[in-house]
């Protein structure tokens, strides 16, 4: 077998790329479940901000999130783990909040950016509903509420 | 322990232990002398700086704490041949696209590399003490349970040591602990020199994320296929013990 760089390199290129590409247009798995334990959550954990990150599912790589998180301004760091904690099955990060705190989602947005990762929305309980305040990734932040039963 | 630190900003450093036994003196894939050995200990040091989060710089220097070979000396009897000090130093520039899904994260890389020789020449050498650049490709993501990587690199010197080829193939199965998390992962590569030389190795290693900064990772493997175009040892076992801190 004789060593043919450029042919192996242009074949492994082709390969990864190809994974790649399709991973990009591989459709989202339910959200449902995640709706779910977001409700679970929220009614267990009092005072806390509960943020669907997209990607997490991988606790060692996204530990950067919890770095950044942790160094927001009204962050409870004697809870959970420095005041974070991440869930990578269903994607959720719950941030302990010191009392009558209030997170700046621009920032949320961005630490959990310069992560790796997606800040998708926030869940927040309204009566016996969820709502889901989705993020938009532009500089003014629009809010978009949806309500699930 | 290579996916970290993702953020920007991060940075850390580990220490790996490498021992390797090679038990037989192999020209071609036969066994032309058995009994002679090679045994190899290597401290290997590693620092990794993520600039942004797609930007990482990596430097690996080893150093062969002790080597050691047995070769015919032509009069039926072993010539000890020894190595030890400094490698030569592996800058790397690995450029990464991360992509985010619902369940499932990852990154596609790209790594130029450099080899700066900076090893001492010794009755034999573990590191040939010449310049070389290489090319790395690498696609790998994970699920909450499971990982998958699969990655090639090349390398071309200035001066006699042949052009190298590495693949690799890795699953890893991710576990949970109570406060905690690791994975088990079954690793299989493949290093082909241009001399037609060309090894197979494979094995299991286990990866422990202690706490947010310290981690640890042990692997074992073994060579499966081991083709030697000069005489040299083969059929070996490789062992691998490292602790990283990231900050």
């Amino acid at each position: 077998m004789k060593f043919h760089p450029i042919l192996f390199f242009t074949v492994t290129a082709i390969f990864t790329s190809h994974f790649s590409v399709a991973d990009e247009d591989k459709e989202e798995a339910r959200p449902e479940v995640r709706l779910a334990a977001a409700k679970k959550t929220l009614s267990l954990s009092p005072n806390i901000s509960l943020v669907y990150v997209k990607g997490l599912v991988c606790p060692s790589c996204a530990i950067g999130i919890r770095k950044n998180l942790s160094k927001m301004k009204g962050v409870d760091k004697k809870r959970f783990k420095d005041g974070i904690d991440m869930n990578p099955e269903t994607q959720l990060v719950s941030i302990a909040l010191k009392e009558n705190a209030i997170i700046n989602k621009k920032d949320l947005i961005e630490r959990v950016d310069d992560a790796g990762y997606i800040a998708v929305e926030e869940y927040k309980m309204h009566d016996d509903h969820l709502d889901s305040l989705k993020f938009k990734h532009d500089a003014t932040i629009e809010v978009v509420h949806h309500t699930h039963n | 322990m290579n996916m970290m630190p993702r953020w920007s900003g991060g940075w850390g450093y580990q220490v790996h232990y490498e021992y390797v036994n090679e038990s037989d003196l192999l020209l071609g894939s036969n066994k032309l002398h058995e009994g002679f050995t090679e045994d190899v200990n290597i401290l290997h040091l590693e620092g990794v700086y993520t600039w942004k989060k797609e930007v990482r710089i990596t430097v690996k220097l080893p150093y062969v704490l002790d080597a050691e070979r047995e070769m015919p000396d032509g009069s039926g009897g072993k010539l000890i041949q020894k190595d030890s000090g400094w490698g030569d130093l592996n800058l790397g520039l690995p450029l990464k696209k991360y992509f985010n899904l619902d369940g499932k994260s990852g990154s596609t890389t790209f790594k130029p590399m450099l080899r700066i020789p900076l090893s001492s020449k010794d009755e034999y050498d573990i590191y040939y003490k010449e310049f070389g650049v290489g090319l790395g490709f690498g696609h790998e993501f994970e699920t909450a349970d499971y990982y998958f990587g699969i990655g090639t690199a090349g390398w071309v010197f200035d001066g006699n040591r042949p052009a190298e080829l590495h693949t690799s193939i890795d699953l890893g199965y991710n576990f949970e602990t109570k406060s905690s998390n690791g994975s088990i992962f079954w690793e299989t590569d493949f290093h082909f020199e241009d001399d037609e030389s060309k090894t197979l190795s494979s094995g299991p290693a286990f990866y422990f994320n202690h706490n947010d900064t310290i981690h640890s990772r042990i692997e074992w493997k073994h060579d499966i296929i081991d083709h030697q175009a000069i005489l040299d040892h083969g059929n070996g076992n490789h062992f691998k013990i490292g602790i990283g801190w990231v900050f």
